[in-house]
């Protein structure tokens, strides 16, 4: 019941941050006010920067360096913040990202889906592109032809930054379903290539990875 | 927007469709979260779910044992490699603040000290600020300054295997490099092996009077400000030589916040610490961290950051024109580097509030260090900012963060770890965090 608090809190943060075009800074006037909601736990409490929190879990977002080390763990190594796009969109957004761990004080959280960006462009580039020699996807196929290597690619970045759950868990069908969709969507608009479908699985699957997880 | 708000909805149903598991699903669903949650908290998230500590974490959360398992992901080389190395990073100016700071020698010691070194070199929380050693890289066998790595060679260090040195060395004032006497040997707080390094040395000892390196001691040390630790009753004796004694709010009584509560009574004072650091180190952009185990009248920065005027600071003649900036009642900075903390804040109760069971009067940076190590003020901050990293919309109360520091006290009644790493599976595994 906790994780589907944390997971219905990241979603109703991340769409009023995007619509906003506002950082996290709304994001935790929100937690805020669900936190006033669920005080009175514990009055009295002290946290360490004296501030009198009543928590319903362990809520904090990645930092700079630990979503960078998220999304080669999510790529299985793939990725190398010192090469490719990945190194390029690192410079642009890196004194963006968040500083602290704190969701009330994190600024530049929406900055790290930059960072997925540049990092899963690496892997679609190049005559044997990653997204076709490790995840199947034919780059010069349809995108009717890949659909299922694209919901496995998918399956599989989700499945390392929930340690196999995605695929092994009740969940799985709804998630395998979730990628589905996404798959089905791309697909319809006849201009779309393979590579455009395989960028929006990975940004989805290495963007919830990293970042909505609530942890 | 509207599509840039549909794909949002859309990464939020992956994630809830992946947690939104009914509690009556069976354990090891729950033991995984768990363990994904320690792993991402302790570790960032560098702990690859494929390495068998990951297995070995959701086994122990499956078998009730949550703090266990926190213990494996914070004694594994990515806490070393991301939590141990933040706050090290913080650790080298007063805010605490790890943006923009680099890897340097000072960060390498304090990484050693949390996460342990090569040879089964054990953590020590309460040796930071005293141990005369230096931590290098091994690097294809060459004992390697952590700075003089590229970012490959970066990326590859494994922080737990830093290999030790005996002693620590500085520059002297002829840019020869030396070793740095015992006695002012501070822990990390004395290791830079070159300029502009980000080193705490850096931070403190550059230009001005290094008040700003005493001060970062004490509030990195303890995370007390500059006002907890005031003190109205200061003797005007213990106010440093370069504070103009005759300004109007020099003393108390006009209802302001007078000079002489933190420059005598505080941080500040020639008493607290100051006369370690004041005249005998300096940090320069050309050379770096110096030592000058003799320094000139103009020299000595705790007569002013003005060398050219440091003779008649020392001299405090205030009938000449124009007026020299100075205090003529002061002691001075003792040239044996004496401290003496009782003086004034054990009266006003800053000591008992430190928990300082150390020695209360002593000469030179190093005994100062291993005093402030004993300290239980030390072991409670750093639970506060584990607390702020691991767990920060987490519930602690101050007996839980007393309980969580003392397990890591060597000094308490029942001797703990000394290790930070007992603080961060302790704090971790605390029930709201879970």
């Amino acid at each position: 019941m906790k994780n589907l608090k944390l997971a219905k809190l990241m979603c109703l943060a991340l769409p009023m941050a995007i619509a906003t075009g506002c950082s996290m800074d709304q994001a935790s006037n929100l937690a805020g006010l669900m936190r006033n909601n669920n005080n009175n736990q514990g009055g009295g409490a002290v946290v360490g920067n004296g501030a009198t929190v009543s928590g319903t879990g362990a809520l904090s977002v990645p930092t700079a360096n630990a979503a960078i080390a998220r999304i080669q763990n999510g790529l299985e190594g793939s990725v190398n913040p010192m090469a490719g796009n990945f190194q390029r969109s690192l410079a642009q957004v890196r004194t963006n990202l968040p500083k602290v761990s704190d969701p009330t004080q994190a600024s530049g959280y929406d900055q790290v889906q930059l960072l997925v960006y540049g990092a899963c462009s690496d892997l679609t580039t190049g005559n044997t592109p990653i997204m076709q020699s490790r995840y199947g996807v034919t780059a010069n196929g349809t995108i009717a032809a890949n659909t299922t290597a694209l919901v496995n690619a998918g399956m599989r970045m989700m499945d390392q930054y929930t340690a196999g759950l995605a695929s092994a868990s009740p969940a799985t069908d709804a998630a395998r379903a979730a990628f589905q969709s996404l798959v089905s969507r791309v697909g319809a608009t006849a201009t779309n290539t393979s590579r455009i479908a395989f960028m929006s699985v990975c940004i989805a699957a290495n963007t919830a990875g990293s970042t909505l997880l609530g942890f | 927007m509207r599509r840039g708000i549909s794909s949002v909805l859309f990464l939020c149903a992956i994630s809830t469709v992946i947690f939104s598991t009914d509690t009556s699903v069976a354990a090891d669903v729950n033991s995984t979260v768990i363990a994904l949650r320690l792993s991402n908290t302790i570790t960032g998230g560098s702990l690859p779910v494929s390495d068998p500590i990951f297995t070995n974490m959701a086994n122990r959360v499956q078998a009730g044992d949550i703090q266990g398992a926190a213990a494996l992901a914070a004694n594994s080389k990515y806490f070393a490699g991301y939590l141990a190395r933040r706050l090290a990073m913080q650790m080298q100016n007063a805010a605490l603040d790890a943006f923009g700071m680099t890897d340097n020698d000072s960060t390498a010691f304090i990484i050693a000290k949390f996460a342990g070194s090569a040879g089964g070199g054990r953590p020590s929380i309460s040796s930071l600020w005293s141990d005369n050693a230096t931590y290098l890289v091994d690097l294809a066998g060459v004992p390697t300054h952590v700075a003089s790595l590229n970012a490959t060679q970066l990326a590859a260090v494994d922080w737990t295997a830093l290999v030790r040195q005996e002693g620590q060395q500085v520059k002297d004032t002829q840019n020869v490099v030396i070793p740095l006497p015992a006695k002012h040997v501070g822990g990390y707080l004395t290791l830079s092996d070159r300029p502009n390094d980000n080193s705490f040395a850096m931070y403190g000892a550059t230009a001005g009077t290094n008040l700003r390196f005493i001060e970062g001691i004490w509030e990195t040390a303890t995370g007390l400000e500059l006002m907890n630790v005031a003190s109205k009753s200061a003797r005007v004796q213990d106010v440093p030589r370069f504070i103009p004694e005759y300004d109007p709010n020099f003393f108390n009584g006009q209802g302001q916040p007078a000079c002489i509560a933190c420059h005598g009574g505080g941080m500040a004072s020639v008493n607290h610490g100051y006369a370690a650091v004041a005249d005998i180190f300096d940090f320069t952009n050309n050379n770096g961290f110096i030592y000058n185990a003799a320094p000139a009248t103009n020299q000595r920065k705790s007569l002013g950051s003005n060398a050219g005027q440091r003779n008649n600071v020392n001299t405090c003649n205030l009938v000449q024109r124009p007026t020299t900036v100075c205090n003529p009642d002061s002691v001075g900075v003792d040239a044996n580097q004496s401290w003496d903390l009782a003086a004034t804040w054990e009266a006003s109760g800053v000591l008992s509030r430190m928990g300082w069971t150390g020695a209360k009067q002593g000469q030179g940076l190093n005994a100062l260090g291993v005093a402030l190590g004993q300290s239980k003020i030390v072991y409670e901050f750093l639970t506060e900012r584990v607390i702020g990293e691991v767990c920060p919309m987490g519930s602690f109360s101050a007996s839980d963060i007393a309980s969580i520091a003392a397990s890591a006290n060597p000094n308490a009644s029942t001797p703990g770890t000394d290790d930070i790493r007992t603080i961060v599976a302790r704090v971790a595994s605390h029930a709201s965090c879970l």
